[in-house]
Order: C-alpha cells, then structure tokens, then sequence
C-alpha cells in the first residue's frame, strides 16, 4: 500500500536529483568569448506572425548581417506576464550584453531587474506609456507612432475605393487599435469628407474566421474597400475581401501573398538601423540616458527613441501594381499619392497628428 | 437601428451564422458520438487544429478534398492517443483531454514554424466558391442566405442527417447509447464495451479534424498559430446545450453562430456598445438554452468514467 | 505524507476485492513510470529530429526548475496558485462536482482584490492586504454563485455554466482593462500598478518566491481539516451517493452550492496572489492557465491533500522548466509545448482507485439530476 502510493513523490525526488546532478556538471560550453556582441530578442508572437514581431525578427536579422559581429537568441511567444519576467531574467544571467524586450509586457519586468544587471542593455518597448517607469546607464526606451501605420492606409483608401463607404476591420477592441482606426477615418476625411465608415472587431489578434466572417459583413453592409489594422487575422479579410473582389489595404505587414489581386499597400515597421544603433552604443559605452543617471518618464534626460515614418522606422509598402482589383485612380496614382505623403513627412512639412 | 429593419441585415446575419457553424457543427457531432458512448474528450480543441494545418499542408500541392480527408485522419489520429491512454489505460478523461490539446497546439505551431520561413511563401489555398441551387439561391433575400454556401456547409448538412441515421437507426447507434448509459450491464449483455467507445472516440477525432479543416479550406485558407481560437471548447458547449441530440448540436451550432454574427454586425448599429458585450452574446443565449433545456436534458450516466472490465 | 497522497485510502479502504486492487495497481505502477519514461524518450527523438540536444535541454529544464535558488522560487511561486485552485476544485470535485470555471473565478478574484486594494489606498496595509484578500475571495464566489445556484435548482450542468462564466470574466476583465480600470495613458489592457500598501513582500530577495506563496500552505492545511471534518465528510458521502447523503438528511442543494462557492473563493485568493504578490499589476492574461491546470491538479492528485500538493509541484516544476528550455536552449514555446504535453500525458496513465472512485460520485450526482424531476 505505502509502495505504490508514493511514485509521483519518487519520480519528483528523481528529477530533483537530476537536477542536482545537471546543476552540478553545469553547462560550461558557452563560455567562449570571441568578442561577438550577444544579443537577445523577447517576442510577444511569432517571428513569422506577418506582423509587430516579424519586424522585430527581420530588423535584427538584417541588422546582424549588416554587422556580421553578432550572436543571437530569439525567444517567441513570451506574452504570459507571469513568463516575462524569468526569461528575461535567464537572458541576463547569461551574459547578453543587449537584450531587446519587443513589446509592452516586457517593461515591468525590465524595471525590475535592470539595477540587478548594470553590465546587461535593456530596450523597453512603449515604456512611455507606463508612468513611473525610468530609463538609466542601461535601459532605453522605444515606441513607434501608431498613427504612421494608420493614416496612409486611410489617404490611399479614400482615393482608390470606387463607392462612399469604407469598412474597418480590427481585432480585439484595444486602446491603440482604436486609435488606428481613428487616425485612419481622419485621414480619408480629409481626402474626401463624404466617405461613410463602417467597423468591426474580431475579438482577438488569432481569430482568422472571425477577422473572414467581420470583413464579410462589412461588405454585405455595403463597404467598398477593406482596411484591416490587425495581423496575422488580416489573412481572413484579405481572403475575403479577395472572394469579394474589393480592394484591402493592411496596418501590419503585407497581404500581397493571400490576396495578390484586390491587395493595395500596407505599412511595417522597420528595426534594422536602431538596432544596428543599439549595437554601436553598446560597443562604445554610450547606451543608456545621455548623462547615465536615471531618469523617468516625463523627465529631461529620458532615453526616448521614438519610430515613425520621418526616421524611415514606419516603412509604407509600395503600392501593389499588379493588384487587378478596379480602383477609382490608377495604381500610379495611389503610389504617387503615398509619395507625396511620405516625402512631406520626410521634410518635416507635415506630421501625422495623433487623433483626439 | 434602422439597420434592423433591413431584410438584407438579418439574411446576412443567417449567412454569416451558417459559415461560422459549419466547423461546429463537424466538430460538435462527432463529439457527441463520444460522450454518447461515455468519453468526454477534451481534446476536441487539439483535434481541429491539427485538421486545419494537415489539410492546408496536403491540398497546398494537391486538391482541397484530398486536404479535407487527409485532415480528418489527421485529427484521428490524435484521437487514438486518447483511446489508448484513457479507454485502454484507464488515465483520466479530463486530463488527457487537456493533454492533448496543448499537445495539438504545440504540435500545429511547431510544425509551421519549422516549414515557414520569415518572409517566404506560407502554405496557401484559395477559398471554394459557393454552390448555387437553381431556383432556390433565386429567391429573394432568403435564397442568398440559406443556399448560397461552400460544399463544406453542404456537406456538414448531409452529414447530419446521416449521422442523425446511424445514431437512432443502427445497431452500432443503440451500442454506442447503451455503452454510455451502463457499461456494465451493456457488457452483460455482450456488449464490447471497450471496441465501442474506441470506435466513437476515433469518429470524433475524424469530425473534429474535419471540422478544422472545414475553418481552414472553407473560409480562412492560410494558417496561423492558436487558429481555432477556442472552437473546440464552443462545440462542448454546443453539445451540452443540445442534450447530446444530433440534430440538437446541428441546431445548436447554427443557433451560435448565428448571433456570434449578430454580435459582429451589432457593432455598427449600436455604436457605443463595447464590442465585448456584443461577444458575450452568443455565449449568453447558450446560458439561457442551457437553463431552459436543463428540464428535459439527460446526460449520458457513464460520460467521463473509464471502464474497467473485470478481469 | 508519502503513505497518504495518492491512494488517500489509508484509513478509508475500498471494499472491493483487494487481491484483484492490488493486482491492477502493481501492474499500472510499471505502467505509470514506462509511460513517464516513453514521454521522455518521445520528446527527446522529437527534439533530435529538430536538431536540438535533448540531454542539454532536459538539463535546462529541470535546471529551470531547481537548478538555482531563483529556479525554485519560479517553481514555488506557479505551484502555489496551481494547489490553492487544487485544493478548492478538489472540495467540489469530492462532492461530486466538475467545474472547469476556476479560470474565470481567478480573474474575477484579481479584478475584486484590485478594486478593493484602490479602495483602501491610503489605509495601513494590516487593513489594505485582507481587504484585499477579501475581495478577491468575494469576487471569485460571486463569480460562480449563479452556476451554484442555477444546479442546485434548475439542475444546470455545471461543467458548461462555469465554463460559460469563464468566458464572461475574459470579456469582462478585457473590458475593464480597456476602458474604466486602464491608466489613461496605456495603449494596451493593463492597470495601474497594484498599491503599494497592499503588496506581498518577497521572501527571499533575487527571486520571485513572495509572501503570498504561504496562503498555498494555509489552503492546503484548511484542506486537511476538511476532508477529516463532519461537513466535509457528509459532503464527501454526497459526492459518493447522493441518494444515501439525501435519505440521511444531507441537503443536496447545500452541499452543491457550498462546495462551489468554497471553489470559487478560493480561486478568487489565487487572482489577489498573482495581483499583490507575483505580478503587482492587472493584465488581460492574469489567470494564465491557472484555473485548467489547476483542475488537472485536482484530478492527477486523485483530490486528496498530498496527491494535490505533489501534482501542483509536478506542474510549476514543469512550467518554469519548459520557459527555462526556450529561454537558454533557443528552443521554441511550441516544441516546448510538446515537451510538457507528452509528460502530463505520461503522469496521466496512473490507476488510482480514488480517482475512478471520484469520477464515478461526479457520474452519480449527474444522474440524480434526471431523478430529482420528478
């Protein structure tokens, strides 16, 4: 009776054992030091989620074959807050010299450990938007415009949609998903004042049938043109729309592959030249906040980088020319549309006003 | 709000209801064969993804029927596990329900991730147009909404009335009820308890991989990680909303569908309206079926207890 | 211990044939450690196939998992939620209840104690922590209350209303979080920070193994007097025949709705846990899985005292050796996914007669819904 009772107890004292024993032997092959700069990436997604995390994944890919010095460790699908924490504390532990914390979950965690790790460089993602946070000697703070990858949509969309009425695809009701959706209604009213919006959410950022069936009824209540700010649920209404034979334009990365015929333009965020910046600083010593104290939000001194299109970190894609879906200018047009935009943004005559 | 008043909203609405059933609805039957016989399989979940990624992945090269079979056996497959560890070993029910679905998930994820490459060409197919029925597509409002579908809705209709057939009309049917209400005295009487239940497990790892593949070729087309997004939990729901009827789960899956619709399409007609009160619909009309149906609801009395024959 | 937790029928003997008990229990002994041992061997040929090393991640997992005084406090810490919603899910469960709505009850739990601490902001944390407690255990029996009472008198099937409720306390704490309880500058569902005068401290600095880790203890002994007290014993005898519970005059409808609101407040506790002590803030994914595993716990530990701590350990050794393994071997969350799948499946092959002895009391009660119509 006591023998059989207790073999979950021995199997656990087995692996404690283990533990002991591999705890003991210890994993010493990575204490080569070739003068390599270790660099690690946290992703709230996957890198190939054609959206926020795949930009993060491809920055730093292309940064590193830029730089050719680097090693690198990407850790995917980090969203669990209760995760957080620990993979970023492992990360430091051994021995990265930057690690990249792509996402807003990433920044409770970072202030917590980075007095433990001075040797270690944090990038916070969106720290700005936490009050209280603070930067110092070793953490940095990043975020792009949210804006920047709504409004474009909204300029080419008003001049390509043939109709009056415009829908909106998103995933889970979020503050900054709203804000897209608002940033993109003002920039087609102010091409066209008359257009109507209709707008809808899937729920969630993994929800492809829903993000398909939202887009449908969208178009079955008479929207003409199809913009989805979402991700990887984009793929639902590019195919829906492609079924539909309605043009859609994309806030995260393209839908060029599923939809190749009625698919227009997107907007991506492009990382390679901050990290390739954040790599240089770390070399020389000059990461951090300019004067090394530290310093919180609000404050003179705070390390902010911000993103958008004027620093090129917003990329608008080129205009899909071989999209077959009619459009009420030529596709010449739309790109030299966007041009203008992006090269009046360039030149510092225009900034995308954050709506509200 | 005069949205409402509009034919064109609420044959959307049907529309739109019948699309987002059809997954449930191959999902929910075969699930019902399960419980039927006892098994309360919690791996439905783990069940349609892996369908849906198997079929993408075989009628990529090949042909969308070929994907759709092939996905079924896929979820069959996953199916087996539970009858070898639940119904042969006697492991709990709930927890390899659960196993397996982490097991589908994390499967489904790690296989794209490593035949994706960043930027390269996903596996992709192109969405089945909808088959019209002469004369009845024709009529107006109604016909678009009813009879405007893809083969995969078609087929889980015709599914149900087969499935309705052999659960009610065929000895294995009748085994299938007795081995879920008493096992032991179904094996009094000669009964092959545990052939049975292996039987209904696989029918509904087979549906409920179909019912992936239907999301996945009938109206997504392309993967994506978690992509079933609960849809294995909902026929759960569905199932016990319908009092373990065949016809019931059809019925219930329509019925969920129809105002997880609703609730998208409400969005534009009441505004201000947080779009998760409108989500909590669907969910909250099951509530209701659920307290009305209670009344009459019969669940089978074995469902969740493994059987162990006497030695 | 180690004679109490799985079987838990020390003092409590079937009275079926033993010879034939025993005979099924050393064959599935073998059975269990084989198939603990296939999964590890399974999950290594996976890993292999993929070109990782299985021995070093197997070494970093169980490192991730003990290896260090950080790694025990991550496995404490998981552990702790995963035994408090055990414990409560175990009561129902010994009274012949299945809810699977733990998940929702701790969110609910983190949305009550997060309210209740703002409430009590400026108050001395000897009034601001049990306040707070309160709340959470308050919000996670309201948040099953209706489940309760719908069985008890309309025989509503439990295992779905909780699992419907569980939905509502996502939509819920999503919208919270987007709108009345987000900080006006956040862009993405979360809270302020928890109060300060609220927090549970750290126990051992360096590592995340908080104050809050100890109400797992609390739980767990609170358990112990259950399962040994009269009430608890007439709710066990009601899980096991409801009909002798009803015609010695145990009332069916206290029981079941007892035994759910003690479930649910404890899962409530595990919501203020994570808020005050692990995460000291609100977000969206607060319950992490807590409420499923922490069922799965219940089941594996066959709902008695030491079988529920063992598996909960088992669970948070697993989890924070599974993050471990991607975050030093570079291997990815799904293969990581597989990894621990495959093991709860090989933990999961266990014949214990107290578990079949538990699933078949649930089964029972079931059937008396059907009875008592009439």
């Amino acid at each position: 009776m006591k023998r059989r009772s207790s073999i979950l107890f021995k199997l656990l004292a087995l692996l404690m054992v283990f533990g002991l024993v591999a705890a003991a032997c210890g994993n010493d092959d990575d204490s080569e030091d070739d003068g390599a700069l270790k660099v690690a990436l946290l992703l709230p997604g996957v890198r190939n989620d054609n959206s926020f995390s795949q930009a993060a994944y491809e920055g730093l890919r292309d940064a590193v074959a830029e730089d050719g010095n680097v090693e690198t460790e990407v850790l995917e699908e980090i969203i669990d807050p209760t995760d957080s924490l620990p993979a970023l504390r492992d990360f430091a532990s051994q021995g990265f010299d930057l690690i990249l914390g792509h996402g807003i979950e990433y920044v409770d965690p970072i202030q917590q450990l980075y007095d433990e790790f001075p040797d270690v460089a944090f990038s916070m993602t969106g720290g700005i938007l936490v009050p209280g946070s603070v930067t110092s000697s070793n953490v940095v703070d990043w975020l792009y415009n949210v804006q920047d990858m709504a409004y474009p949509n909204g300029i080419l969309a008003a001049q390509a949609v043939i109709g009056d009425t415009i829908g909106i695809v998103g995933g889970p009701e979020f503050d900054f998903v709203k804000t897209m959706h608002q940033s993109f209604r003002d920039a087609a009213l102010s091409v066209n004042p008359d257009l109507n919006f209709l707008e809808g959410f899937a729920g969630s950022f993994v929800d492809v049938q829903a993000a398909a069936e939202v887009s449908q009824q969208l178009i079955d209540q008479g929207a003409d043109f199809i913009y989805c700010s979402g991700d990887g649920i984009c793929i639902g209404a590019a195919q829906t729309a492609s079924a539909a034979g309605i043009p859609i334009s994309v806030g995260f990365g393209s839908q060029e592959q599923t939809a190749p015929d009625v698919y227009l333009a997107a907007t991506v965020i492009r990382m390679k030249d901050l990290y390739l910046s954040f790599f240089d600083q770390v070399r020389t010593g000059t990461f951090g906040t300019p004067d090394g104290e530290v310093h919180a939000v609000g404050e003179e001194g705070y390390a902010f980088y911000p993103g958008g299109i004027f620093n090129a970190q917003v990329e608008v894609l080129p205009v899909n020319m071989a999209a077959t879906v009619d459009t009420a200018v030529g596709l010449d047009e739309l790109q030299a549309a966007l041009d203008e935009l992006v090269a009046s943004i360039e030149a510092g005559e225009f900034s995308i006003p954050f709506p509200g | 709000m005069s949205q409402l008043l509009e034919a064109t909203f609420w044959s959307a609405t049907v529309a739109g209801g019948l699309r987002l059933a059809t997954p449930l609805i191959y999902a929910s039957i075969g699930e019902t064969f399960a419980q039927r016989a006892g098994v309360l399989n919690l791996g439905l979940e783990g069940y349609m993804i892996i369908g849906a990624l198997t079929s993408l992945y075989v009628a990529d090269p090949t042909v969308a029927p070929l994907g759709f079979l092939v996905g079924g056996l896929a979820g069959m497959a996953l199916a087996a596990l539970m009858v070898l560890l639940s119904i042969r070993l006697f492991a709990n029910q709930v927890v390899v329900g659960f196993g397996l679905t982490i097991l589908g998930i994390g499967t489904t994820g790690y296989i794209f991730h490593v035949t994706t490459d960043v930027g390269g060409r996903d596996r992709q197919v192109s969405l089945p147009s909808e088959i019209d029925i002469p004369l009845l597509s024709d009529i107006p409002w109604l016909g678009d909404a009813v009879f405007g579908h893809s083969w995969y809705t078609w087929l889980s209709l015709a599914l149900v009335l087969l499935a309705g057939f052999v659960a009610s009309r065929t000895i294995f049917g009748l085994e299938v009820k007795a081995v879920g209400e008493d096992p032991d005295a179904a094996a009094a009487k000669g009964v092959d308890v545990l052939r049975i239940r292996t039987q209904a497990t696989l029918i509904s790892g087979f549906l409920g991989g179909l019912g992936g593949a239907a999301l996945m070729l009938g109206s997504v087309g392309r993967f994506q990680p978690y992509l079933t997004a609960n849809r294995g939990f909902i026929a759960l729901i569905v199932i016990i909303m319908a009092s373990w009827s065949i016809w019931g789960a059809a019925v219930g899956a329509f019925v969920f569908g129809f105002f997880e619709a609703l609730g998208f399409n409400l969005n534009n007609v009441f505004v201000d309206v947080p779009i998760e009160g409108l989500n909590a619909i669907p969910f909250f009309v099951a509530l209701v079926i659920l307290t009305v149906s209670a009344r009459w609801a019969r669940m089978p009395r074995g469902l969740g207890e493994n059987y162990v024959p006497t030695v | 211990m180690a004679d109490t937790f799985l079987g838990g029928d020390v003092g409590d003997a079937p009275p079926e044939p033993l010879e034939d008990e025993g005979r099924r229990l050393t064959t599935s002994l073998s059975t269990s450690c084989l198939a603990v041992l296939i999964a590890v061997v399974l999950g290594g040929l996976i890993m292999l196939m993929s070109g990782e090393n299985p021995l070093t991640a197997y070494t970093a997992m169980v490192d991730g998992a003990f290896g260090s005084k950080f790694a025990l406090g991550e496995t404490l810490s998981r552990a702790a939620p995963l035994a408090i919603v055990g414990y409560g899910t175990a009561v129902a469960l010994r009274a012949g209840l299945i809810t699977i709505g733990a998940q929702g009850q701790v969110v609910a739990g983190a949305i009550g104690a997060l309210v209740t601490a703002q409430f009590f902001e400026s108050a001395p944390s000897a009034v601001a922590i049990p306040a707070a407690a309160l709340g959470g255990a308050l919000f996670g029996m309201a948040w099953v209350l209706i489940p309760a009472l719908l069985r008890a008198h309309f025989s509503v099937n439990e295992i779905l209303s909780t699992l419907l409720f569980t939905e509502f306390a996502a939509l819920l704490i999503e919208y919270l979080l987007n709108n009345p309880l987000k900080p006006p500058t956040a862009i993405t569902p979360q809270s302020d920070p928890y109060p300060d005068n609220g927090i549970l401290g750290l126990v051992i600095d360096g590592t995340r193994f908080h104050v809050g880790v100890f109400v797992a203890v609390a739980i767990g002994l609170l358990f112990v007097w259950w399962v040994r007290s009269d009430r608890g014993f007439s709710y066990d005898l009601y899980g096991e025949n409801p009909n002798l519970a009803q015609s010695l005059g145990i009332s069916g409808n206290r029981v079941i709705v007892n035994s759910l609101l003690i479930s649910g407040a404890t899962a409530g506790l595990v919501g203020w846990i994570q808020a005050a002590g692990l995460l000291q803030r609100v977000y969206v994914e607060i319950a992490s899985d807590i409420g499923f595993f922490g069922l799965v716990v219940a089941f594996l530990g066959g709902a008695t005292p030491g079988g529920v701590l063992v598996a909960a350990l088992l669970f948070g050794a697993l989890q924070s050796g599974g993050l471990a393994m991607q975050s030093s071997e570079g291997i990815p969350a799904s293969l990581s996914d597989i990894i621990q799948a495959l093991l709860l499946l090989g933990f999961s092959i266990r014949y214990a007669p107290q578990i079949i002895r538990l699933t078949r009391g649930v089964m029972a009660n079931f059937t008396l819904i059907g009875k008592r119509r009439k």
